[in-house]
């Protein structure tokens, strides 16, 4: 299961706690990888800046991303991972506040695997997560990492 | 000499060769058989004879014995006498049988044994010496008469033996003569046939030779033969051999070839008929094709085939000669492609009379639209001279004629003018002339194309009144393409502006006219760019505010100037946008006067031009709403995005941290500090849905709204039965009248009928039995909807708070709600352009009614 990494791309750190207790809760033992704005993720996926040197076949088995980062917001971050050979298959799970049309029809126009809206109740949000986990670590069989050069 | 001599001459000469010896062979045998029998018959007559004298020394020797005993009495006489008498009796049987066969013979013997018995009776008397004189003298008579007889014998038998011996020597002479005859014969008709046999092996040797050379030939045709050729068995059609030029040609090398089938270079469609032709294959030259055949590289080249039949190392063979056509054949269908093309392309064409004329003018060949244009079917005018299609007046100055040389000498002639139909009347026609000449520059003819364009010079002349009219408007009009550039411009128009026909006509219309730069607040061009704009858009006129534009003076400087622009589309064909007509009405004067007019509204001349300046003020005023009403709405939009992600975030860190607080520290708790993390957690809780009740409200207002054809009777039901399965435990009474429908947004109109058959369900849920009906009804001419309950109903003094927003009339803990519902409702129902509104009575149910 080591190997299954998730990337949470979260920069509101009250969700952040809250989502990893939400896969805590679910037994969901996977390393968490968070990253806190649109540059810090695309750092990590591209191993660039704090990331510089990571080793980049291993890449996560799902991406968390919300959609208002800091930065680089949530749509970009998609449209760069879409456009580079190295990260276009990776699942990518839109994980956000909003339940704006435009942004789930920019969403999966982007490319994304999947959009979820965090509901408000926690126990609800319990749930989300619980089935997330259970479909894209562990149904889901994602495309091979491409070697990277 | 040929075949025919050797077997109709020979075989027949052998035959009677045969014939002789064998007559010559049973001849020969029957004439052994013959001599066999003469030697019998001879050896026959020498016993005979033998016996005779053997009888007749028997008989002496009795005489002599028995006169021995006679004489002497001496016994041995008389013994020698007894043993001779049997041997005298043995030679008269051996005579008797010998001479059975001869009545001549046996008639003599038959006389002689009684003369012998009677002699040898009296020898026996002989010792009676009484008598014995007697005796002697009668036994002398008696062997005289025996003598006698035994002479005749002999000589009879030895006359039989002469006369066969006699027979035996002609019969041999007759024999010899066959010999000799037969053989010879024989002997002739072989040495015929021998010269023939050697006749017919020198004339076989001969053919030999020239069979060789032949062969050798036809090896040195064969080989250096240029074209492709082999030879293959008729039967198996394997290769038997095969020249250098089909090895170049089909890249097989000559062993791969007399491994091969002849099907096996025919593409495998074609392989059934190979098969089946070669069943019928005639003994004689053929040639047939085209046909495919594949190189040994897979290209398929298309080949005629000559084939002859030969005999091939003793095996039916045919001699195949190959040319490919693959080139000949191509160029000759692009050829006739083009040409069929061609024909088929002027003979089809209808809006071109399109003709041949020979050198003099008459007309060779016709199409389909010179028939439609000119009306003469082609059997008609064929031959005829093409002057015929001019007017009369045109035939007398010469033009055709004219027409004609002008081609000559300059190779193409084109020219507009009237030509003449069949039934005479006139159509203005475009006609281009060609020279059709051929290397040598030989004129052939001519090609004729004529044009009917009576239609477009009709239309070109209608054009050319109609801009006339138009530009005499008096009022100031421009058209434009929709690229915006001006086509037309109206007289008043450019006396207006200020400017000249012939320099705006063809250019853009801001290129003509600028804003001011002397003017920073020039909004002419941005305000005129957007009208067009939305014209453009929405296929609509636009009518644009009085708008201050200044005009540009022949000297460049500016002049102040104040319209009233209106922009209206000109549709094509096809429902595009053609032009677009934009029309100004100059106001400057009016609006200076306004501007002046600020100490007295007495300097209006006219209630009329008082209006005027009503509504230009007013329509400033809404230009300006309309601004911020813009302005405002997307302020709201990404307002509201924030509330629907800003504001919910929180909420959920209170409501998840609560959660965490209760699970993770709930046993430091006591009952009240559990009971107020549970309150904050409902709190929050009602907040979220607070947030997109209110975000579900201003989607409502913002949404873009189409209306359709809705089932308002099934989506009642579809809701009736959402609500069912959320909550299973109620027992409610739901009905609605079928057929009801209804023009509006079928998804707000969902919206709507969710939250009141939502709001009954809720205020029913006290009631045991909860009955809710959705219907219609006419109220004041418009068809109303309802949908009504026997719930907790409500005071009707308050029926007008009920449409307010968080306008709530019942606590809640009694009935929860955000209070927006019903405000959503109304918000919908207004933007249809309809009503809504409550009856109730607290505790007797509500009624909420509305139109679309």
């Amino acid at each position: 299961m080591d190997d299954k990494i998730i990337l949470l791309v979260e920069d509101n750190p009250d969700d952040e706690a809250l989502t990893l207790r939400a896969l805590k809760k679910n037994n969901i033992k996977n390393e968490v990888v968070v990253a806190r704005d649109g540059v810090e993720a695309l750092g990590y996926l591209f191993a660039t800046g704090s990331h510089a040197g990571r080793n980049l076949s291993v890449m996560p088995q799902i991406v968390l991303l919300d959609l208002k980062l800091p930065r680089v917001d949530g749509f970009e971050v998609l449209r760069r991972l879409r456009g580079d050979e190295r990260t276009k298959l990776l699942p990518v799970v839109i994980l956000t506040t909003s339940n704006e049309e435009k942004d789930r029809i920019n969403g999966y126009g982007l490319g994304a695997n999947s959009f979820v809206r965090k509901p408000v109740e926690f126990d609800g949000f319990i749930e989300a997560v619980r089935q997330l986990g259970l479909y894209w670590l562990i149904l889901n069989q994602p495309a091979p990492v491409p070697r990277s050069s | 000499m040929g075949h025919l001599t050797f077997k109709t001459q020979l075989l027949p000469a052998f035959g009677v060769a045969i014939v002789i010896l064998v007559c010559i062979g049973v001849f020969s045998y029957k004439r052994a058989l013959q001599e066999d029998t003469d030697q019998r018959w001879v050896a026959h007559t020498h016993q005979v004879l033998e016996q005779l004298d053997a009888l007749l020394s028997s008989l002496l020797d009795q005489e002599t014995a028995r006169r021995g005993y006679a004489i002497t009495q001496n016994p041995s006489f008389l013994e020698r006498a007894d043993a001779g008498l049997n041997e005298l009796q043995q030679h008269l049987l051996s005579l008797r049988e010998l001479t059975s066969d001869n009545p001549i013979q046996g008639g003599e013997l038959r006389r002689l044994a009684p003369l012998v018995t009677a002699r040898l009776a009296l020898l026996t008397d002989l010792s009676n010496p009484a008598e014995r004189r007697s005796t002697v003298i009668k036994g002398k008579f008696l062997m005289d008469q025996i003598r006698a007889i035994i002479l005749a014998m002999k000589r009879e038998e030895q006359e039989l033996l002469a006369k066969r011996l006699q027979a035996a020597a002609a019969s041999s002479g007759r024999m010899k003569t066959i010999l000799i005859v037969g053989n010879t014969m024989s002997l002739v008709l072989l040495l015929a046939a021998g010269f023939v046999i050697r006749s017919e092996t020198d004339r076989r040797d001969r053919t030999q030779r020239e069979l060789q050379a032949a062969e050798e030939r036809y090896h040195q045709l064969f080989d250096r033969n240029p074209l492709p050729g082999w030879v293959h068995d008729r039967q198996s059609r394997s290769f038997l051999d095969v020249n250098a030029a089909a090895i170049a040609h089909y890249g097989y090398s000559r062993e791969e070839f007399l491994n091969l089938k002849i099907t096996d270079i025919r593409p495998t469609e074609e392989r059934p008929a190979v098969l089946e032709s070669a069943h019928r294959a005639p003994d004689r030259a053929e040639s047939s094709g085209p046909c495919k055949h594949r190189k040994k590289s897979g290209e398929m080249i298309d080949v005629e085939i000559s084939s002859y039949p030969l005999v091939f190392e003793g095996r039916e063979a045919r001699l195949v000669v190959a040319i490919d056509i693959t080139e000949r054949k191509r160029a000759e269908e692009t050829l006739r492609g083009s040409e069929e093309r061609f024909r088929l392309m002027v003979s089809t064409v209808k809006d071109y009379a399109i003709l041949m004329l020979d050198a003099e003018g008459r007309v060779v060949s016709w199409n389909e639209g010179a028939e439609r244009i000119k009306g003469y079917p082609a059997g008609e005018i064929l031959g005829q001279h093409f002057s015929r299609f001019y007017p009369e007046e045109d035939v007398r100055d010469g033009k055709p004629k004219f027409e004609l040389e002008q081609t000559i000498k300059l190779g193409r002639f084109e020219d507009e003018g009237w030509r003449v139909r069949k039934d005479g009347s006139r159509f203005w026609a475009n006609v281009i002339i060609t020279a059709l000449r051929d290397e040598t520059g030989h004129l052939h003819g001519f090609a004729k194309v004529t044009r009917d364009i009576t239609e477009r010079k009709r239309i070109e002349q209608m054009h050319l009144h109609f801009r006339g009219l138009f530009e005499s408007l008096p009022g100031l009009y421009l058209v434009l393409t929709p690229e915006l550039k001006i086509v037309a411009v109206s007289d008043a128009y450019l006396q207006a502006t200020m400017t000249k026909r012939d320099e705006i006509l063809g250019r853009g219309i801001f290129e003509v006219f600028p804003d001011n730069p002397d003017d920073p607040k020039a909004t002419g061009v941005s305000n005129l760019r957007a009208s067009l704009e939305r014209v453009r858009k929405d296929a609509a006129t636009d009518t644009m505010a009085i708008q201050k534009y200044d005009i540009r003076r022949p000297d460049g400087s500016f002049e102040e100037r104040f319209w009233s622009p209106i922009n209206s589309p000109v549709f094509g064909a096809e429902r595009q946008i053609e032009y677009i007509i934009h029309r100004i009405e100059d106001v400057t004067e009016f609006v200076r006067q306004k501007k002046r007019g600020d100490d007295g509204e007495s300097a209006m001349r006219t209630r009329m031009e008082q209006m005027e300046a009503e509504i230009f003020r007013s329509s400033q005023e809404v230009q300006l709403a309309n601004r911020q009403l813009r302005q405002a709405n997307q302020e709201l939009e990404s307002f509201s995005y924030s509330v629907s992600h800003d504001l919910r975030a929180p909420l959920r860190a209170i409501d998840g941290f609560s959660q965490a607080l209760l699970e993770d520290y709930g046993q430091n708790l006591d009952a009240m500090g559990l009971d107020y993390l549970r309150r904050a957690r409902s709190a929050s809780q009602r907040m979220g849905v607070l947030i997109d009740d209110l975000l579900n409200l201003s989607r409502v207002t913002r949404a873009e709204m189409r209306r359709e054809p809705v089932d308002m009777s099934r989506l009642a039901n579809v809701i009736a039965v959402e609500l069912r399965t959320a909550h299973p435990e109620r027992q409610v009474d739901f009905l609605a009248s079928p057929g009801l429908h209804a023009e509006g947004d079928s998804r707000l109109v969902r919206v709507v009928l969710e939250n009141l058959i939502g709001n009954s369900w809720k205020f029913t849920s006290k009631r045991e039995r909860a009955q809710i009906e959705f219907g219609a009804l006419q109220a004041n001419g418009n068809k109303a909807f309802f949908v009504r309950d026997n719930g907790a109903g409500f005071d009707q003094n308050h029926a007008d708070r009920l449409f307010g927003a968080f306008q709530r009339l019942h606590g809640m803990n009694e009935f929860p709600g955000t209070g927006i519902g019903l405000a959503t409702v109304q918000r919908i129902i207004q933007r249809h352009g309809g009503r809504v509104w409550a009856e109730g009575a607290v505790e007797k149910g509500a009624t909420i009614y509305f139109t679309l």
